[in-house]
């Protein structure tokens, strides 16, 4: 009982209820706005940004636009600019600048399926390499667009002739440590996990995870490649050690089962403390995982971090070849805070626990995690 | 029990520990919060530019990049606004506006200018970010663009100041006279300046269009001093350039043989219309043409159309020259017969074609009328006696001679309205009876007017006909019920002495509410004492008006009282304002002691009420 409280805890600061299904939320960054992005009754897009006043979120802003959007990301831009790139359900690739909201800064018609996920490298925190822009769709296809090239995306990667299409669930980018080196790593939904490195134009890696993927995500996108969390559909993840790479066996994984067997919708790093990250599932509820400054005991209810091991590499005893090892997960809190799928959450990158999320139930609630530093 | 006392003080000081946790994380945010939004984020490492886009040798050179900057630039904070803060924008920009004008009045220019400056931008910032328009908002923009204009010409700014007053006519309102004098004057000034220091400007240019300024704000304002001045000072500068002589004589060349009561006022008017095409008003000068027999057999509609021209015109004394634009013509078609209307209007031009339906230029306008209904709101039409007294500054001159009545014609102007089609100029050529050229708007002007602000809509609002019956007055009034310069508009459209036969069935006391707020915020600053006047007597001449004056509420006496207040103190010792003071007032005293003791009641109202009784 003691120890419940020392954990950390989560503090939900709003609820707002919303008239449109939302699909997603981001932090704009450097500021204390967050935009939600969605779908109206009638089908149109909703972009709508709140700023947070005294602890209550406030709308500032409410667009309306002709398709409904369902994933968004403001990687591929600087600071400066903070542009929104959206992905909607046509298909389309929207790059909008959030003041001048009518018009898209670029546009191109990215894939004719929905845009199932996006994600942007080479912006803001991300200062290496090219600004680019992923996106996965219904089609099978991935494909990287570069801003500044109109109407031509910079690779696309798609299924070979005769193989069948399947849908592109998420994507990721990794490894951006200098200006050549990225990694992109897309989860489709028959549970294939591919990475791709982009300075070779090559198929890096790929296994099979079993479960369709809901979520894939490096621990960050401008080191080294160390860690990536991979959500799937029957209430498990695995978390991949990407530090060592053995020739047969690939990257070790470890692999947890939540308890109630729902879908695990999203996984998110903290910004500020890379081995700390959260998912959401099915039931509404959230994960905290990660590793605590002082010394937890094994037995936590449900916050999870992960420890490193001792030793990150060892030798696999028939081959000789270095093996990497993945350590543990441990749970470091959980909380049911909707009765919906939380479909969408995304952390504060200037306040360290400050996040917020949506869920199906067409709300979107903002939380302070406290005790995570 | 030592231990669960323990456990339990344990959870319970916990519990506390995190209410604290939870309270400091609460202020810890709000800390945040003031701190990141004011201040400006560090503006990260930019990437290097050239770095090139994957799979090209060579940095994109295209310019869809946002070029990244060597400096690292200010951030500046989201500059978006939410409703709240919009509003404070706005009590800004009025704040900085009267700081402006005391500086204006002190003489110091340069910082009144920076004041007015920084108004405008605030006042930008909120027009573009509110969700609706405003005219009370895009009043203060045109007062603030003017005065700004009025002190760059004292900075001796001259294109600054052509600037500002060429966006106030172009924007806001195409008849603002100081905005117009403003503009010549400091063309003129421009020009000397020019002169005197040997720079070769297209002067030309400048000259002509100082000229039509001056001659359009004189034609509004025929007293004004400082336009007379200066038009002089053109004419003094155009004579020694002869070759401007020219283009102007062209432009007064059309002066119609017949029918009219003086040529001057109308060229000008007709050159005001061929000039206003920048402008979004147009104008479409139609002057009388000769004999009405002849056009009835030309007419496709022939028989028996009833052809009655309005004009609403001004009394004489009126300087605005708003309501020359109100004059239509309208042809009352038969049912059974081609409906063929044709209004002339400034921008409101309704044509029915057989069988198309009426298209309204005013595409704001809610009157999506079908033909049919269309016929039912026909304006009728004035006799023309009234237009004997009038003064030439119509520029619609119906048929000034007596004799010829209601029958008189005008020129059928057959527009094509459907969307992007050309505006044909029909038939006036033919017409050879001393037509002038009709300046038909170009469609694509109308077109654009469509799509512009509401203040263009305003605008056009302001063109359509007058109200003739009550149950167009009530239309009319509900379509602009939201802005007070439709409703000013609107009342502006009346005849004082149609105001008994329009509101014949007695005016409900809500209107006349509204009226006289209208009469207090526009007439007073705006009009003529004497049209005032006119009009307070019509209205109080309306059916049953004694019964609305005993009905006034606080604050209709109130405007009563300003609105009297103002009339005397412009008019003097003239006995007939009091007289008419009276009908609009009530000694409410008696009034409130139980049945009206209608012996007490001044002899007037007493005629009045007792009038009103008996019917």
């Amino acid at each position: 009982m003691a120890d419940a409280l020392k954990k950390p805890q989560i503090i939900v600061l709003e609820t707002k209820s919303l008239n449109y299904t939302p699909y997603d939320v981001k932090w704009i960054p450097c500021s204390a706005r967050f935009v939600v992005l969605g779908q109206y009754a009638r089908g149109t897009g909703a972009v709508a940004v709140y700023e947070l006043e005294q602890g209550r979120a406030v709308l500032v802003k409410e667009i309306e636009k002709p398709h409904a959007i369902k994933c968004g990301t403001f990687g591929a831009s600087t600071l400066e600019e903070r542009h929104l790139a959206t992905g909607d359900f046509e298909g389309n690739l929207n790059v909008y600048d959030l003041e001048r909201p009518d018009v898209p800064v670029f546009s191109t018609k990215a894939h004719d399926l929905i845009i199932n996920c996006i994600d942007g490298c080479g912006g803001v925190g991300i200062q290496t390499g090219p600004p680019e822009i992923a996106t996965g769709s219904r089609d099978g296809t991935v494909k990287v667009w570069d801003v500044r090239q109109k109407d031509k995306p910079v690779a696309v990667i798609s299924p070979a002739e005769g193989e069948q299409r399947r849908d592109a669930w998420t994507v990721a980018f990794g490894n951006s440590f200098n200006n050549e080196e990225r990694v992109l790593s897309a989860g489709y939904e028959n549970g294939d996990l591919k990475m791709f490195d982009l300075k070779t134009m090559s198929l890096l890696w790929e296994t099979n995870t079993r479960n369709g993927i809901c979520c894939a995500e490096f621990d960050r996108k401008d080191i080294q490649m160390n860690k990536m969390v991979v959500t799937s559909v029957e209430s498990s993840f695995q978390v991949f050690d990407l530090r060592t790479r053995h020739p047969t066996y690939g990257f070790t994984a470890l692999s947890t089962k939540n308890k109630d067997n729902t879908t695990i919708w999203t996984v998110k790093h903290l910004p500020q403390n890379r081995d700390i990250f959260v998912t959401s599932s099915g039931s509404g509820s959230l994960n905290f995982e990660g590793k605590l400054k002082q010394n937890t005991s094994k037995n936590q209810t449900k916050n999870l971090c992960s420890k490193y091991p001792g030793n990150r590499v060892k030798q696999d005893p028939k081959d000789k070849l270095n093996v990497g090892v993945v350590g543990t997960v441990e749970l470091l809190n959980n909380a049911t805070l909707a009765e919906q799928p939380i479909s969408a959450f995304d952390w504060s990158p200037d306040k360290l626990g400050l996040c917020v999320f949506s869920a199906f139930d067409q709300q979107i609630r903002v939380a302070i995690v406290t005790k995570l530093a | 029990m030592g231990g669960k006392t323990n456990s339990s003080i344990d959870a319970a000081l916990l519990v506390r520990a995190n209410a604290e946790e939870t309270r400091r994380q609460m202020q810890e945010l709000l800390a945040w919060e003031k701190d990141i939004k004011s201040s400006t984020p560090s503006p990260s490492g930019t990437p290097d530019a050239s770095i090139p886009v994957r799979g090209t040798k060579t940095a994109p050179t295209t310019t869809a990049a946002v070029p990244r900057p060597e400096n690292p630039v200010v951030l500046l904070p989201y500059r978006d606004k939410s409703p709240e803060q919009l509003e404070v924008t706005l009590k800004q920009a009025l704040i900085l506006k009267e700081k402006g004008n005391a500086y204006f009045q002190r003489k110091v220019y340069v910082k009144a200018e920076l004041e007015y400056s920084r108004a405008i931008s605030l006042l930008d910032e909120y027009i573009s970010q509110s969700s609706f328009q405003s005219s009370a908002v895009s009043t203060h923009l045109s007062t603030v663009l003017g005065n700004r204009a009025m002190t760059l010409i004292k900075l001796e700014k001259y294109p600054d100041a052509i600037a500002d007053s060429s966006r106030i006519l172009a924007h806001f309102d195409s008849k603002n006279i100081k905005a117009l004098w403003r503009r010549a004057h400091a063309s003129i000034l421009l020009l000397e300046s020019s002169i005197s220091s040997n720079i070769n400007l297209n002067d030309k240019d400048l000259l002509v269009e100082a000229k039509r300024d001056l001659e359009f704000a004189l034609v509004l304002d025929p007293k004004n001093l400082l336009v007379k001045d200066d038009l002089v000072k053109v004419n003094a500068i155009i004579a020694s350039k002869a070759t401007t002589e020219s283009t102007a004589n062209a432009v007064t060349s059309k002066i119609p043989k017949n029918g009219l009561a003086s040529g001057d006022p109308v060229s000008q008017k007709k050159s005001n219309s061929q000039l206003k095409k920048p402008s979004q008003r147009r104008r479409i000068d139609i002057l009388e043409v000769g004999d009405a027999a002849a056009f009835f057999d030309k007419s496709a509609s022939s028989k028996n159309l009833t052809e009655i021209i309005i004009a609403e015109t001004p009394k004489a004394k009126s300087p605005v020259i708003s309501k020359p634009e109100i004059s239509n013509t309208i042809f009352k078609p038969e049912p059974a017969a081609d409906n063929r209307v044709i209004i002339e209007n400034n921008a409101a031009i309704k044509v029915k074609d057989k069988n198309e339906k009426a298209v309204h230029v005013n595409s704001s306008s809610t009157e999506k009328t079908t033909s049919k209904s269309f016929t039912s709101t026909m304006l009728k039409i004035v006799q023309s006696d009234s237009f004997a007294s009038t003064e030439t500054t119509t520029p619609v001159i119906s048929p000034l001679n007596a004799k010829e009545k209601t029958m008189s014609r005008r020129i059928p102007l057959i527009v094509d309205l459907d969307a992007e089609k050309q505006v044909s100029k029909t038939k006036i050529e033919p017409e050879s009876t001393g037509m002038t050229d009709l300046a038909v708007p170009s469609h694509s002007e109308i077109v654009k007017s469509k799509t512009q602000s509401s203040d263009v809509v305003t605008a056009a609002l302001k063109l359509t006909p007058a109200p003739d019956t009550m149950f167009e007055f009530e239309l009319e009034w509900k379509m602009r019920k939201s802005d007070d310069n439709n409703l000013y508009a609107l009342i502006k459209l009346i005849l004082p002495e149609k105001y008994r036969s329009l509101f014949k069935n007695s005016l409900e006391a809500h209107y006349v509410s509204k009226i006289l707020q209208i009469f207090v915020l526009f007439y007073i600053p705006n009009e003529s004492p004497q049209l005032l006047f006119d009009t307070l007597v019509a209205l109080s001449e309306v059916e049953r008006f004694a019964m609305n004056v005993l009905f006034f509420s606080s604050k209709d006496r109130a405007a009563v009282t300003q609105i009297f207040s103002f009339l005397r103190a412009k008019v003097g010792r003239d006995g007939s304002v009091f007289g008419v003071e009276d009908l609009y007032t009530v000694e409410l005293r008696e009034m409130a002691q139980g049945p009206i003791n209608l012996a007490e009641l001044p002899l007037q109202q007493l005629q009045a009420v007792k009038n009103q009784m008996e019917e």
